[in-house]
């Protein structure tokens, strides 16, 4: 057996049984009542297509094959509404049987049933091919109802698509026997440490007892037998002991039983994403097999954990939409070469938890959706008429795709063209409560997101504390941690700035993005957080708490107005913790440093320096600083952007081609527009006659290269900024 | 006598209005000594009640989570046997306070349609079946406590719960 199949083997057999199951009660349902064929068939379908995909991307293609030939049979049925005959519910019934006697041979792994399905394939496939006749017994009315429609589709498919199953929404995990028992085993060892919590109980009652009915009796009498008195006291006592050994062998025996209860059900609900990669390399593989094409797939987010639940459900449309991208979008590879694409197209599928939701993006780089053809197909297919077609926006035209039975495939392939992928996969997400939407730059790729909300994942979170409160900030979302020492910490026009790989990153305390005072000192080492996406910025708080990974729940709706949380983290046995939005972090990054240029205005330093090193050098530290920073090469251009830019300061070398800093000095004074511009001499060589020559020519200040400090030069700068301004 | 007979849709939605007034007040004079079940609790130096059919767990509080820039009638999260919920202050959301919160030990979780919020006591009073005689209108002046009880030992602010969940400052806020 198959390795990826012997994985997944208990899933897959219950899943086939499944959808045999409800193929063949459509069947059963539609012959009975022809009026539900128009619905039936869709779920018919679905439950069809989900078995041929499943089935091909563990490679039992004996099944996948099977149900490609009950499409086709069936594809009269759904094409017309009509047609249903004996035959084919016969044939079908008794070739789902197969497929349901067929998995029994795969969970043994051995052949049995193998035989029947592949004689059950042909005999459908040669039913397919003889194109019966339509048969008056069954599906007359289904047509007289659907006559007007003008294609595959009747125009009150449109809209909601109905969908069968749709109370059937995934609300349970499957649980092996040996899972099961061990679960079972555990809640024995709990119900027996009830019954001891029990007796101890009635001990204490009858111990409690003994002593009211001693202390009323010496209440009434006094104390007529004092040594008796104390040798029930001391009896009380040691029972007392006593029952403290046990009560504390109890917690003793209740912490490991419910770590181990909790470790079975975490382990049960949760698997990684990684699960996906086969299916998905192997569909992606098989659909270049069939079609001539070649793509190759690119996985991110497989350490995230997903609800099992989820990660089951989400299998089959996430397989359909990269088949739908090899067949759909990835040109042939002689197209791809002759428009100077990697004749090996490219398909990148992301896993990313955000907040509550867990966001699967499938990205190509193929010829993406044709708006035009969608419109053409809708208009043929009687969906819309060519003047509503003509209104439709991108993303309305793109919705069209995700219509039951809309293809704009000309051809049914094994692959697609039948119309049913993107409903299935449209419907799944509805069901899971999620979403689905399209982008696409024609000529360039699609982007399908999927976005699901999270019912129970388990995320690795890095727990944080500040102000004494913990937090716990997705682990994906950080992309560097720090520990600077203070004197690395450099303090810039109010700010505190530190240095990685030489970028400036402007210190944000956690607090006070959270809008609120710190109070305390900064340790020696404070701990400091780069967040993905956040340049130039990092966070601090107070303490790293280490790694832990944990389920997160939604917030309760009172609080998702809070936009720096996104869920909350249940830790066993103790407080539920706030898990920090990495979005909202970012937002409110973004809006402080906004803030912070508006009250600073941003003010623009022009560097004139022959080095690239010292322009690089100075750039990164005036930027720290908060400043804008220009940078010209010599004196020359630094004039030139001086009197056509608007700069509020300029530090300039003393050295440099063409127009030295003091030539640049004095033509900065002699022209009005410039006459009072700050500036500071940087120069190479700390002697006197330098400075002596810079200061007499006009130069703000004089900071010679060899004694250059960082904040000194910030300082520099704002305080004659300061002066300026004043 | 004969009913008059409306003519207009107003005349229609007017006689529906009495007819429904006069059901409601027949109902209410036969069940005057119906017993309706509260959970009572004090909090900030009142004594409030919620209809017991809403009280899912009521627990000692024993972690709170504070809500990072939370209003103050938030008081925090809890986990309490698999119920996720905010704690509400219930005094300060209805600006109700007679003295300061001083000891929070409890928390009562109610549920109403699919939705949950805890709330937070001082002391849990226990359950009281309050006869629908003993209740009468409460001129507090908020539509989140329309009635009051008044039983022999307590007097008890009746809390409208899908009022309260209903408040916009307890909504998604939207983006």
């Amino acid at each position: 057996m198959d390795e990826l199949l012997r994985e997944v083997i208990d899933i897959f057999v219950a899943e086939v049984r499944e959808q045999a199951d409800r193929i063949s009660q459509a069947l059963l349902t539609m012959e009975q009542q022809p009026s539900t064929i128009p619905t039936e068939i869709e779920e018919l379908y679905r439950q069809a297509h989900s078995l041929k995909g499943s089935s091909a991307s563990l490679g039992v293609e004996e099944l996948s094959q099977l149900a490609h030939h009950l499409e086709s049979v069936l594809l009269p049925v759904r094409r017309h509404r009509s047609s249903l005959t004996a035959e084919m519910v016969d044939l079908g019934l008794k070739a789902l049987d197969a497929v349901k006697l067929r998995v029994v041979g795969l969970l043994a792994d051995n052949e049995v049933g193998l035989a029947e399905v592949h004689r059950f394939a042909e005999q459908l496939e040669q039913l397919a091919q003889r194109n019966p006749l339509p048969d008056p017994t069954v599906g007359a009315q289904a047509l007289a109802d659907s006559s007007a429609a003008p294609d595959d589709l009747r125009s009150d498919d449109i809209g909601e698509p109905t969908f069968a199953g749709s109370s059937e929404a995934p609300d349970s995990v499957r649980v092996s026997i040996e899972k099961l028992a061990a679960l079972i085993q555990h809640t024995d060892d709990l119900r027996r440490l009830r019954g001891q919590l029990e007796r101890h109980q009635s001990e204490v009652t009858t111990m409690l007892r003994g002593l009211e009915k001693l202390l009323r009796t010496n209440a009434k009498n006094g104390d007529p037998d004092p040594k008796r008195t104390d040798e029930e006291i001391q009896h009380v006592v040691r029972g007392l002991r006593a029952m403290r050994r046990d009560l504390l062998d109890d917690i003793e025996g209740l912490q490991s039983t419910t770590g181990e209860l909790d470790d079975g059900l975490r382990a049960i609900q949760l698997l990684p994403a990684a699960l996906l990669s086969q299916p998905l390399h192997r569909a992606i593989r098989e659909a270049c097999r069939s079609t001539g094409k070649e793509a190759t797939l690119v996985l991110r987010g497989e350490d995230v954990f997903l609800d099992r639940t989820l990660l089951e459900a989400i299998q089959t449309p996430l397989l359909h939409v990269v088949r739908n991208a090899v067949d759909h979008g990835i040109e042939d590879v002689a197209v791809r070469e002759a428009i100077g694409k990697p004749a090996v197209g490219r398909i990148s599928v992301t896993i990313e938890q955000r907040g509550s939701q867990v966001e699967i993006t499938v990205e190509d780089d193929g010829r993406g959706l044709d708006v035009t053809r969608i419109r053409e197909v809708a208009i043929k297919r009687g969906l819309l008429n060519a003047t509503e077609a003509a209104r439709l926006d991108e993303q309305e035209s793109y919705q069209l795709l995700l219509r039951p039975g809309f293809s704009t495939k000309e051809e049914t392939t094994t692959l697609s063209g039948r119309g049913v992928g993107l409903d299935v996969v449209n419907t799944t997400v509805r069901k899971l409560h999620g979403s689905l939407t399209l982008e696409s730059t024609p000529g360039a790729g699609a982007l399908f997101v999927i976005s699901v909300p999270l019912t129970v994942a388990a995320s690795r979170l890095l727990m944080l504390e500040e102000q004494d409160h913990t937090f716990a900030l997705p682990l994906p979302a950080v992309a560097r941690i720090a520990l600077p020492r203070r004197e690395e910490l450099v303090q810039f026009g109010g700010q505190t700035v530190y240095y990685i790989d030489g970028q400036p990153h402007t210190v944000l305390r956690l607090s006070k993005l959270l809008g609120q005072t710190h109070s305390g000192d900064v340790p020696n080492r404070q701990p400091l957080l780069i967040l993905r996406g956040a340049s130039g910025v990092a966070i601090a708080c107070d303490k790293l708490r280490g790694e832990a990974e944990l389920v997160l729940r939604p917030l309760p709706i009172e609080l998702r107005r809070f936009p720096l949380l996104s869920s909350v983290a249940i830790v066993p046995s103790g407080p539920a913790l706030f898990v920090l939005s990495p979005q909202g972090l970012l937002r409110t990054v973004g809006s402080l440093r906004m803030a912070h240029d508006a009250r600073s205005r941003r003010r623009t330093v022009l560097v004139a320096d022959d080095s690239i090193t010292t322009r690089s050098l100075l750039r990164s530290v005036l930027e720290g600083g908060g400043y804008r920073v220009r940078t010209a090469s010599d004196g020359d251009e630094a004039l030139r952007i001086a009197r056509s830019e608007p700069i509020d300061l300029v530090v300039s070398d003393v050295r440099m081609p063409r127009l030295d800093g003091i030539g640049l000095l004095q033509r900065l004074r002699s022209d009005p527009r410039t006459s009072t511009l700050p500036l500071v001499l940087f120069s190479g060589a700390n002697n006197d006659e330098d400075k002596q020559r810079g200061l007499a020519a006009g130069a703000s200040a004089y900071l010679a290269k060899s004694d250059f400090e960082r904040g000194q030069l910030v300082d520099v700068v704002t305080q004659l900024l300061q002066e300026a301004g004043s | 006598m004969a009913e008059e007979v409306p003519s207009s849709a107003d005349d229609i939605t007017r006689l529906l209005h009495e007819r429904a007034a006069q059901l409601a007040r027949r109902e209410r004079g036969s069940d005057e000594a119906t017993l309706l079940p509260h959970v009572a609790f004090q909090a900030a130096g009142q004594q409030f009640a919620v209809p017991l059919r809403y009280v899912v767990y009521a627990s000692r509080l024993r972690h709170l989570t504070p809500i990072p820039g939370g209003p103050p009638y938030l008081l925090g999260i809890c986990a309490l046997a698999g119920h996720l919920v905010s704690v509400l202050d219930v005094a300060a959301f209805l600006d109700l306070r007679q003295r300061g919160l001083s000891d929070v030990a409890c928390c009562l979780v109610v549920s109403y349609e699919g939705r949950e919020l805890g709330l937070c006591a001082e002391r849990l009073l226990g359950i009281e079946d309050v006869p629908a005689a003993a209740i009468s209108p409460w001129q507090g002046g908020s539509s989140m406590i329309p009635q009051m009880a008044t039983l022999p030992k307590l007097r008890l602010l009746l809390l409208d719960l899908p009022q309260l969940l209903s408040d916009p400052r307890l909504q998604e806020e939207r983006q």
